[in-house]
């Protein structure tokens, strides 16, 4: 039986509970007694706290030298295949980067010069480049109100020869080019479909099979292509561009160790003259680790860690990719931590310092989005999940262990935003794992997530995973699942505002806010002549096909301008390294073994609330007629002149049953939405079906990121009682503030979506009061 | 374990969910009064982390219509 879920009781406020060893004189806030987070100082050695100090006295800026180095090479390649000029940058990028060892890390790998320095991706894209950073339009990025940049003044002679280079030569020019006239309305003037992520930068979503790198090294890798090498049938297409996989891919490897050979010289130069003894040895040791990895197999748990670090740095110097995820580290580190223990050259104390270490090298990579595109992304969220927890695939009991205590330990002490985490829940799971995770999430930094088995296992099985691998799912991104070194494609992709989709259908099929209509509604009517519930259903519907065809070709474009003009050899080979190798072939031509394109739905509650508001008000209670309400939305609720006016209609639209209180009547309109789009998705092919692996299809998710604010700014008033311009609702949560009966009731509505069916990922966001939590 | 009452109560939501069709659940443990003081006194709450949507971001650097999306949304009580 569940219950405790009391509704509405009000606990007074009292004093925070300190769990046993904390000082509650060491309070950080004084008059923030129930914030956890704030109460609680963290527990952390010196080694992580000065390191935490220095990155955080740092202010975000950009750096120029992957843009010059990539440049540099790109004008020296261009007789070379795409994939082979996109290893030869790489490598001359590794080669000449500036590198840098944090104040008394014990792990290494830097994405630009500086910490928190965001490196610059012109093959992507130079228009917001010109315009933020040398133009100042709309703004600076040292002049944004948040999210904000430097920009040393000096770097702007040479960022303007590398912006001119590259014009007529990016990403986001090829795709635009490509896209016919209806999708560009629909991304930069609707405002319901929108790909713009995906011109700045990678797809990334991925875990690398860490377990498998680690077991043999990139040397191994390196081998393994110059035996297919050896092995190809020249005369055949298919071994022709094989061969330029094999080779770029060599080059990809190679570079990286070699980066990690200068990161062993320069541990060897510090050593040298560091004058304190225990840090000269530190740093000889760290020498040697970067002379051993990633070009072997690790043998340490310190030489596994600096071996991710290494992959999970470089891959995003590759192509600016989001969501590049350590996976399930509490699974591919346990043999090397249980190894060390038992050898005992390693201690819990230890390993703690290391994942700290590690979360701290994590945290200094950077990403600049334009400002438009920041909108979406606030706060610069960057994606590398970790996962903790869950079953074992190959027993089906539950895997949890030291380590992953390890990581709890570690959220509650780093707090940085890098990596994001997850942890896996499931029937199984023990009661001390779940009131660590609980006691954890406490602390209100939002880590971890939580996943469950019992969903997302048989919502990946059922678009064609098998038991195996599904059970053993990572998060690799906000919410969703990959399994690490086998899963390829972009479970990002568009965003898809299932809002602004229904406001449209209200107004007949036109955008009232920039009077475009791309695509009439099917029975020819607007919100003043349906006649019926059903009319407004089949038009909506109709509209939601209309812009999940379009999602599905602007995906699709851009998949293809990639595969063609871009390549990302280092990613196939890390990311998807036992299926690309034997197939000849990166992810975007159709290496991995399950591939499949995303989506993310914004807007559900808003969408869900509306169809219920006009069911009930105009149809069923006949309270107002559709006209009414259409002029309504039009004057955002403030005509006064109206008989009833806008505030009570929009009273009258505010009282119609809201998702999130458990009233069937408007859930099930919740449900069904998402099913059709859900249901409409995987009815489309992505570029890499049929050409290798499992899947080729897109699939949904309620992933929203910030993106609910954004979108809101686009949509009107709606029948849901929400006012012109405001946010959305996020994920698949009820609407803020109208989920009035409590937890109990709020989560049996969002358990009554068809939940299985989002094989991309599912997001619900609840928000908890600290006193609830403390006794 | 009876001191743990309020932790108690947390698993059981995520397990009731959870056992009903749940499948993923992320939370922010704040009150709206600290979200305002915050607000008020940016410096002094610059390491406060909160949950946006399928992220975490230091509430102070945050623009300020996400900022409103996370004060206004349900503070549940459990």
């Amino acid at each position: 039986m569940f219950i405790l879920i009391k509704k509405g009781h009000v606990i007074a406020p009292c004093e925070v509970y300190f769990s046993e060893g904390v000082d509650p004189m060491s309070t950080v806030l004084q008059d923030e007694p129930l914030h956890f987070q704030l109460a609680l100082q963290p527990v952390r050695t010196n080694r992580i706290d000065s390191m935490l100090n220095y990155i955080n006295a740092i202010e975000p800026g950009i750096c120029i030298e992957r843009a010059r180095y990539l440049t540099e090479s790109y004008k020296e390649t261009e007789h070379l295949p795409y994939i082979i000029r996109r290893a030869r940058a790489l490598e001359n990028i590794l080669k000449k980067m500036s590198i840098y060892i944090l104040p008394g890390s014990l792990l290494v790998g830097n994405q630009s010069s500086k910490p928190c320095f965001a490196p610059l991706f012109p093959e992507f894209t130079v228009d917001f480049l010109e315009e933020e950073i040398l133009q100042g339009k709309p703004m600076y990025p040292y002049e944004r109100p948040s999210d904000k940049f430097n920009v040393d003044k000096e770097i702007v002679p040479e960022l303007q020869d590398i912006i001119n280079w590259w014009k007529g030569r990016t990403h986001k020019e090829r795709v635009y080019a490509n896209l016919p006239e209806e999708a560009i309305l629909a991304q930069d003037a609707v405002g319901a479909v929108n790909i713009v992520n995906f011109l700045h930068g990678g797809d990334g979503h991925l875990a690398p099979p860490y377990k498998w790198l680690f077991d043999h090294g990139v040397g191994h890798i390196i081998a393994l292509c110059r035996q297919k090498l050896a092995e190809i049938d020249l005369t055949t297409p298919e071994g022709l561009e094989s061969k330029r996989f094999y080779e770029a891919v060599i080059i990809s490897c190679q570079a990286l160790i070699d980066w990690a050979h200068r990161y062993a010289e320069l541990a060897e130069a510090e050593a040298a003259r560091e004058t304190e003894e225990s840090r000269r040895s530190e740093l000889r040791k760290l020498a040697e680790i970067c002379r051993r990895v990633p070009e072997h197999p690790a043998r340490t748990f310190h030489e596994a860690l600096q071996f991710m670090t290494f992959v999970q740095v470089a891959i995003q110097i590759e192509d600016n990719a989001q969501g590049i995820c350590p996976g399930r580290f509490d699974q591919v580190l346990w043999e090397h931590y249980q190894r060390d223990v038992s050898r005992g050259i390693l201690n819990r104390d230890q390993a703690l310092e290391l994942v700290q270490n590690f979360f701290v090298v994590l945290s200094t990579i950077e990403r600049i989005r334009s400002w438009n595109d920041t909108d979406y992304f606030r706060g610069k969220p960057i994606f590398q999940n970790l996962t903790i927890g869950g079953i074992n695939p190959e027993t089906g009991e539950d895997a949890s262990n030291e380590l992953t205590y390890i990581v709890l330990d570690a959220i509650a002490n780093t707090r940085t935003l890098q990596p994001s985490h997850y942890a896996r829940w499931h029937k199984k799971a023990p009661e001390k794992y779940k009131m660590k995770v609980a006691e954890t999430i406490r602390l209100g930094t939002g880590f971890p997530a939580i996943a469950n088995d019992e969903l997302y296992i048989p919502a990946m099985m059922n678009r064609g995973y098998d038991l195996k691998d599904a059970s053993d799912y990572c998060i690799v991104g906000c919410a969703e699942p990959g399994v690490a070194g086998l899963r390829g494609g972009r479970t990002g992709a568009a965003w898809f505002c299932l809002a602004k989709i229904l406001e449209v259908t209200l107004y007949g099929g036109r955008d009232p806010r920039t009077g475009v209509m791309l695509h009439p509604n099917c029975n020819g009517k607007d919100l003043s002549s349906f006649e019926s519930y059903d009319e407004v259903w089949e038009a909506f519907v109709d509209q939601v096909k209309y812009y999940i065809r379009l999602h599905v070709l602007m995906d699709n474009i851009t998949d293809k301008l990639w595969e063609e003009y871009i390549e990302e050899p280092l990613t196939s080979a890390l990311g998807c390294p036992t299926t690309c190798l034997e197939r000849g072939r990166s992810i975007k031509k159709g290496g991995a073994k399950y591939d499949f394109t995303g989506n993310e739905t914004i807007g559900l509650a808003n969408v869900a609330n509306s169809l219920y508001a006009i069911k009930y008000v105009v149809f069923d209670q006949k309270l107002i007629t559709g006209t009414q309400l259409l002029h309504a939305l039009k004057t955002n609720f403030e005509d006064m002149t109206t008989d009833p006016t806008g505030p009570e209609i929009q009273q009258m639209c505010l009282l119609a049953p809201k998702y999130g209180n458990d009233q069937d009547e408007v859930d099930f309109v919740a449900r069904d939405v998402l099913a059709l789009v859900c249901e409409e998705l995987p009815k489309y092919k992505n570029t890499r079906y049929g050409r290798g692996p499992i899947g080729g299809v897109f699939q949904a998710s309620t992933t929203t990121v910030s993106s609910n604010t954004a979108f809101g700014r686009m949509v009107g008033a709606l029948p849901d009682g929400r006012q012109t311009g405001t946010p959305l609702s996020d994920g698949q949560s009820p609407m803020r503030g109208t989920d009035t009966l409590g937890p109990t009731a709020a989560v049996r509505s969002v358990a009554k979506l068809r939940n299985v069916l989002l094989s991309e990922g599912s997001l619900y966001n609840l928000k908890l009061l600290p006193q609830d939590l403390k006794d | 374990m009876a001191a743990q009452a309020g932790l108690r109560r947390l698993v059981n939501l995520i397990d009731y969910y959870f056992s009903i069709g749940g499948m993923q659940m992320q939370f922010n443990v704040v009150s709206k009064e600290t979200l305002l003081r915050a607000q008020k006194d940016p410096d002094k709450y610059r390491n406060l982390i909160v949950r946006v949507a399928g992220y975490s971001a230091y509430f102070v650097n945050l623009d300020k219509t996400v900022q409103q999306d996370i004060i206004e949304r349900t503070e549940e009580r459990i």
